[in-house]
């Protein structure tokens, strides 16, 4: 029992290795992404260069009305994004992204905010970020103040869950100040205390979201809104989310360290159970020589072993998904998202059968060469 | 009237590979009849457990041939073999090789799940086993609470599972005190006589040369 047990372990230590980098696999994949699950809007409109999210070129906030002429849209808002230099109340300085959005409007809502939560982003020069910036800002509550550039940024609420693992701080603030705060904007240079003016045809946003009056018609409006408005592209919610997903996993380096470092996992997993499978085998050779000297053909040894290698694989895989869970608690709140969701819990489980089988008929090339004689010689 | 023959062995020779290559059986000739309880004695080293390994299908031997059931063993395939082995061989070994977690009656009804009967009729088929060894109150207990002699009668009950025309016993009673080598003994004389099962044992236990209908010598590979 106490080798079993000692076996189960470390059964459990390769899965919970294999569980836990899916898991951040996952979570990385999925922040990515955020900003464009926090929208409502089922198509959104950007340059033709778009590579990611935050990887586009600028419109003119004109062809938001262009947009919202072409017959199919329901509604179209203006979306922002531009560098953002902070300084803190206590001259600390960080880089973030200022994303600029209608608080009235129903297509950009970071972390579902209540109507009068928005609101208060309606004050000029009001920001909104996610808790886990706070610190990185240098900021410990609401109210307090720094400047972002040379103009007053005032520290309006907090989001959760909004901020992701691989961008700069997320300043969610209105339209208008988004505009004042981007250094190519006349605006910029405003008289302090001066409410940012609204944006005019000529100044830059970066997409034009879209709610379609036949969700389900998506894709044909996307391709009638790129025929009707010139140098745009259009992209469906999940086409949106897709080319930045794949941005970040297959084209950068963090992309690739994550899927290397789950490889990795499946790759220790397969050393630690097939070790831990071919010391048990060679354990009860005596009792595998047996069962070939009564005749057992191999396909039976296969089953046991199989067998044998599943139930460990299912042992093993609920106290490995517990101290998944447990993991992912004590890092919440530090950034870094580890996500076990339905399809990754599932994932977990088949790589760990396949690892724990793997291992095992690797482990089975033991018995299938041992001589069904050795039974004799005691 | 002369006995069928069960088991014929022609010339055998082993040969085991090395550095220096061992000679462990040099042109052995033996045919077993049906039902004869077979004694092959001889010194350690001498071949015993090659021998029985090679008659009993479990090794190849390097010269010679083996028939049995009318089957020439040494054209078998690796396959063919085991099936051999399974439908025709029972083995009963001096370490007993029992499955120690499971039951006595499980190891029995193991026997006979790999020849392919299962749940109720394989339990019945092993209890009726072990109630004729007279191990019916130990049939529930795990194998590695038995008594060496009970384990023994377990192996034997599993070896006589698949009813097989031979039973093929390495030094079964080397492990086992006066009273249950005797018992074992007696089991192999009876299935012998009894139930016209071929009996192959080594060993050197004298009950056993007693009540052996014919005892061999093995001596350096040769009779």
């Amino acid at each position: 029992m106490p080798r079993f047990f000692v076996a189960l372990c470390g059964i459990v230590f390769a899965v919970t290795l294999l569980t836990v980098q899916v898991a951040l696999f996952t979570g990385f994949s999925n922040s990515t992404t955020l900003p464009i699950a926090e929208s409502t809007a089922d198509i959104w409109v950007t340059a033709p260069e778009m590579l990611y999210f935050e990887g586009t070129l600028p419109l003119p906030y004109s062809d938001v009305a262009k947009v919202r002429a072409v017959p199919g849209v329901q509604r179209a808002e203006a979306l922002s994004l531009s560098v953002a230099r902070w300084r803190s109340p206590h001259d600390l300085l960080a880089l973030g992204r200022v994303i600029g959005f209608d608080p009235n409007g129903t297509l950009f809502d970071p972390d579902g905010a209540d109507r009068s939560t928005l609101q208060r982003l309606r004050a000029p020069y009001a920001f909104a970020i996610d808790a886990t910036q706070m610190g990185i800002l240098d900021l410990h509550h609401t109210g307090q103040s720094g400047l972002i550039g040379a103009l007053p940024a005032r520290f309006a609420y907090v989001t959760h869950g909004t901020q992701p693992i691989v961008s700069a701080t997320f300043f969610y603030t209105s339209l208008e100040t988004a505009n004042a705060y981007t250094p190519s904007a006349l605006s910029f240079f405003a008289p302090p205390g001066a409410a940012p003016p609204p944006l005019e045809g000529s100044d830059p946003i970066m997409y034009v979201l879209v709610k379609a009056s036949d969700p389900s018609a998506s894709a044909q409006l996307a391709a009638a809104i790129e025929r009707r408005v010139p140098h745009v592209r259009a992209l469906t919610r999940d086409a949106m989310i897709a080319t930045t997903r794949d941005y970040w996993v297959k084209r950068t380096g963090i992309g690739f360290v994550l899927t290397l470092i789950a490889l990795m996992g499946a790759f220790v997993g397969v050393v630690i159970v097939g070790q831990i499978l071919y010391t048990s085998i060679n354990e009860h050779l005596q009792e595998y020589g047996t069962l070939k000297a009564i005749g057992v053909n191999d396909a039976y040894l296969y089953g046991v072993i199989a067998l044998q290698a599943s139930c460990m694989a299912l042992i093993a895989y609920f106290p490995s998904l517990a101290l998944t869970f447990g993991i992912r608690a004590i890092s919440a709140g530090r950034g870094v998202d580890i996500l076990i969701t339905p399809g990754g819990a599932l994932l977990v489980l088949v790589i760990a059968l396949a690892i724990c089988i793997g291992a095992g008929m690797a482990a089975m090339q033991r018995v299938t060469q041992a001589d069904p004689a050795l039974v004799f010689r005691a | 009237m002369q006995k069928e023959i069960a088991i014929a062995a022609h010339d055998l020779r082993m040969t085991y590979p090395g550095v220096r290559p061992v000679h462990a059986l040099k042109g052995v000739s033996l045919d077993i009849h049906q039902g004869e309880m077979l004694l092959v004695m001889g010194p350690s080293g001498s071949g015993k457990s090659t021998l029985l390994s090679i008659i009993g299908g479990l090794l190849t031997p390097t010269g010679g041939s083996v028939t049995a059931a009318g089957t020439e063993l040494t054209h078998l395939r690796r396959k063919e073999l085991a099936r051999f082995r399974l439908q025709n061989f029972g083995y009963v070994f001096q370490g007993f090789n029992l499955f120690n977690s499971m039951t006595g009656s499980e190891n029995v009804e193991l026997a006979f799940h790999v020849r392919g009967i299962q749940g109720r009729s394989a339990r019945r088929a092993a209890r009726d086993l072990l109630v004729h060894l007279g191990l019916e109150e130990h049939a529930n207990r795990p194998a590695r609470d038995l008594s060496g002699g009970e384990k023994q009668r377990v192996a034997i009950a599993r070896a006589l599972a698949g009813n097989p025309c031979a039973i093929l016993a390495d030094e079964p009673t080397s492990q086992l005190d006066a009273e249950n080598g005797a018992i074992v003994t007696n089991i192999f004389t009876d299935l012998a006589r009894s139930r016209g099962t071929t009996v192959v044992i080594t060993s050197h236990d004298y009950r056993i040369r007693r009540a052996a209908e014919r005892v061999v010598l093995l001596d350096d590979g040769r009779l």
